[in-house]
């Protein structure tokens, strides 16, 4: 069941769309769905692999923004790199120092 | 465990600023989800259709706020010196600036006037308000407030009138008569004979005006009359010059009620079609720069100075100014403001002025226009231009009836000079009345009619010095009477015109260089007797001409610390030909210009800014090459040109409307619509729009 679980980690970062908080939805949100991720994975392959996994709730936003209108998304890619850019890095970072958080967590006899 | 301390700390020691900018669903990139527009835009033009003229005022605020929030803020903001309260400490001096001046003050005077006097206007005014906020408080994603971390504050029926002001004050002319007087000290009274007789400069009117000193009241247009043009009604052509900013400083709307119908620009932030036509009639307007500030000095003691014998206390306020950072961290300043009988006190240069502007005043310049837009004949529309009190405008007027006209709009405060300061404490310079221009400057149905920001008409009383330089005016009034050899003029040759890249200034100096040039002087001049005077992208020629033209204007005054264009290129001619300028001027901005081995397109290029586009270039529009120069028709001064043709209009009664605009209609940097017509504009294309 574990193994599943952590797959819940990588939807927290998208409980930011109902905060009005930055610090929540740009740092803690994905550090959490890290620590979660990190909890629930039995591997430490599967640890490694967080910087990746944290693409797919990158990438699920980007599919929600592309939905309402991809040529306002391209746009501001056009003209804003340095925010989609922070954006990708706090995400990636914060949530793979939430992995490595959460596997250290995790129970030694589990 | 310590991890997760040490994370949350690390988290908190981040700038707020930069989590935000990180934050994909409360950040910059949450304005994309942007909602659906309000207006469509046709054509490039904003389209309201309303049931009654509330209903469409109402509209007209929602939409303009959808489309041109950011931009609306930032002009009040500089109206009433609060900028720095959004974008942070570079723009107190601007605020100062401002606020010293008290256009806000103005501003709220003007707007209690018309509550208590026009109150039928003020409705509509305050319906357009209310569109305005409507839009603002379902909290839109708009992108520049996401970034800079703000919420967007309340419209204000005040604030539209800031607006007002802001742009009269841009037209009127600054510290003209303090840099004058720096001139006149340098040089002596001779230069003052020459700046205010410029003699070279061909006047809009061809009779003398005369002004009775009794009477107690209170960019490139042109017309060309029926008899002249292929379809037998009138044409009007409009490219007011003002600064290109990214958005473009004007939105082109439509306003469709069951009275009337009226399409033109307006600024965003106000309600009223500025430049236009309602079918009926049809306007233009170029600024005259008619003088209507003055400074006084005085005799100071402390806080008290001496007026006509005797000690008074100045008039103190106190403006506070709040600074905050992105981070929304905000410091306060106050500034303490001096105002005597005159009007507030400033400094230039280590001196005292007080500053005396008539717009000041409350003006109804926006009533004016409410009134112009619903006019149906020319004496509707000058019971309209009769509320338009500053910046004086060279108005041009066409109707489907046949008739054209010129007026020099606004009101003149007589007084004897006003050129240079005056001094305060003896009492000089009292503004005694004030002429309507209209009454003195008009001419109606001449065969055709050119203005550009010279010389309105020679008159027997001071109107201003600063005319723009002849040759926009004379290369139109030349172009016109050329295609008139050939036929009837027709909508593609006034579209030719604007579009028009040859400077003629050249045919002055190459005199100039014949006169005073050396060797240097004598190889520019032969290059230049090769060439046609057109400044295009791709001529070294053109280069060279405008390194001699800028090189000349700053060998001659940049030692006086003004600005290299402060003076008109006439002025700087006949000062060097009266020798008050040593002549060898000529030669070293001959020797400068021949150094210059790049096409002009390649040194000139269009510079159009977004306000945060210092930050982050993606909002400014693309640097491309740019046709023309300082005294071209299509006119593109400097090598970074900001400045220029800020909408092109036609009005061909039987034909059509057309125009475009220096960017985009939409205003949000996201919109595809961002820039849609900058390039079409800077390939001189229009949009038919009516």
């Amino acid at each position: 069941m574990s193994r599943w679980v952590r797959y819940i980690g990588l939807l927290i970062p998208l409980l930011g769309a109902a905060s009005p908080w930055h610090v929540l939805n740009a740092a803690l949100l994905p550090f959490i769905g890290g620590v979660v991720y990190g909890y629930f994975t039995e591997r430490r392959r599967g640890v490694v692999l967080a910087p990746l996994a944290a693409l797919i709730p990158i990438g699920l936003v980007l599919v929600y923004y592309a939905a309402v209108d991809v040529a306002r998304l391209t746009r501001f890619f056009s003209i804003f790199p340095l925010f989609v850019g922070l954006w990708a890095v706090f995400w990636l970072l914060f949530f793979t120092v939430g992995a490595v958080a959460g596997h250290l967590l995790r129970p030694r006899n589990r | 465990m310590a991890a997760i301390v040490l994370v949350f700390l690390a988290v908190f020691l981040i700038p707020p600023s930069l989590l935000r900018f990180a934050d994909p669903f409360q950040g910059p990139l949450k304005a994309v989800a942007r909602p659906a527009p309000p207006a469509p835009l046709e054509n490039y033009a904003l389209v309201v259709k309303a049931a009654d003229e509330r209903e469409a005022f109402y509209k007209l605020g929602y939409a303009h706020a959808y489309y041109r929030f950011f931009q609306m803020d930032v002009m009040r903001r500089v109206a009433e010196g609060r900028l720095s309260e959004l974008v942070g400490g570079a723009a107190l001096d601007t605020d100062i600036y401002f606020r010293t001046r008290g256009l806000y003050i103005s501003a709220e005077k003007t707007w209690e006037y018309i509550k208590q006097n026009y109150p039928q206007y003020a409705a509509l005014v305050e319906e357009y308000v209310r569109g305005v906020n409507d839009y603002l408080a379902a909290n839109p994603p708009i992108v520049e407030y996401l970034i800079l971390g703000k919420r967007p504050e309340p419209w204000r029926p005040v604030d539209t009138f800031a607006v007002n002001k802001l742009v009269a004050w841009s037209l009127s002319g600054g510290e003209d008569d303090l840099q004058l007087k720096v001139l006149v000290d340098a040089l002596g009274p001779q230069f003052l004979d020459i700046a205010l007789a410029r003699e070279l400069n061909t006047p809009i009117l061809p009779r003398k005006a005369t002004f009775s000193p009794a009477i107690e009241l209170g960019s490139n247009n042109w017309i060309i009359s029926p008899n002249l043009t292929a379809t037998g009604r009138p044409i009007l052509a409009n490219d007011p010059h003002l600064s290109l900013t990214a958005p473009p400083t004007w939105i082109f709307q439509r306003v469709e009620t069951p009275d009337y119908t009226v399409m033109g620009v307006a600024f965003p932030g106000t309600p009223v079609v500025v430049i236009g036509t309602n079918g009926y009639v049809a306007w233009g307007f170029t600024n005259t720069g008619v003088d209507v500030i003055d400074y006084y000095y005085y005799v100071w003691n402390g806080t008290k100075y001496l007026y006509k014998g005797a000690w008074i206390e100045a008039d103190k306020r106190v403006e506070r100014f709040r600074i905050c950072d992105l981070d929304n961290r905000c410091v306060e300043k106050t500034v303490e403001v001096l105002e005597t009988v005159h009007g507030p006190v400033i400094e230039f240069r280590g001196q005292r002025y007080a500053m005396r502007w008539l717009g000041n005043n409350v003006t109804l310049e926006a009533l004016a226009l409410y009134y112009m837009d619903r006019a149906r004949n020319l004496t509707e529309f000058l019971n309209g231009l009769r509320y338009f009190v500053t910046p004086s405008q060279n108005t041009v007027y066409a109707d489907r009836y046949g008739v054209v006209a010129y007026f020099a709009s606004g009101y003149y405060p007589i007084r004897e000079g006003g050129y240079l300061p005056f001094n305060g404490s003896r009492g000089e310079g009292e503004w005694t009345g004030y002429v309507w221009l209209p009454s003195v400057l008009n001419y109606v149905n001449p065969p055709y009619l050119a203005t550009a920001n010279n010389k309105v008409a020679d008159a027997n009383i001071y109107l201003q010095w600063r005319w723009a330089d002849r040759y926009r005016h004379d290369r139109i009034t030349e172009l016109i009477a050329q295609k008139l050899t050939r036929g009837k003029i027709t909508v593609e040759d006034v579209m030719d015109i604007q579009r028009d890249v040859v400077d003629i200034s050249c045919r002055d100096v190459k005199q100039l260089l014949e006169l005073y040039g050396g060797d240097s002087g004598r190889r520019l001049l032969d290059e230049l007797s090769r060439w046609s005077c057109e400044m295009s992208p791709g001529s070294t020629t053109a280069s060279r001409y405008a390194a001699f033209l800028y090189n000349l204007q700053k060998l001659a005054w940049e030692r006086f610390n003004i600005s290299t264009t402060f003076v008109p290129f006439e002025v700087t001619m006949a000062s060097i030909k009266k020798g008050l300028i040593d002549r060898s001027v000529v030669e070293k901005a001959a020797e400068e210009a021949l150094k210059v081995n790049a096409p002009w397109g390649s040194v000139h290029k269009y510079a159009i800014s977004h306000l945060l586009g210092s930050a982050f270039p993606g909002l400014n529009y693309e640097r491309v090459e740019a046709p023309g120069d300082w005294f071209t028709v299509n006119v593109a001064p400097g090598f970074n040109v900001a400045h220029g043709p800020s909408v092109r209009f036609i009005v061909a009664f039987g034909s059509g409307v057309y125009t475009v605009l220096p960017g985009g209609p939409d205003g949000d940097p996201l919109s595809p619509l961002y820039d849609a017509m900058y390039m079409p504009w800077v390939r001189g294309e229009y949009v038919k729009v009516g």
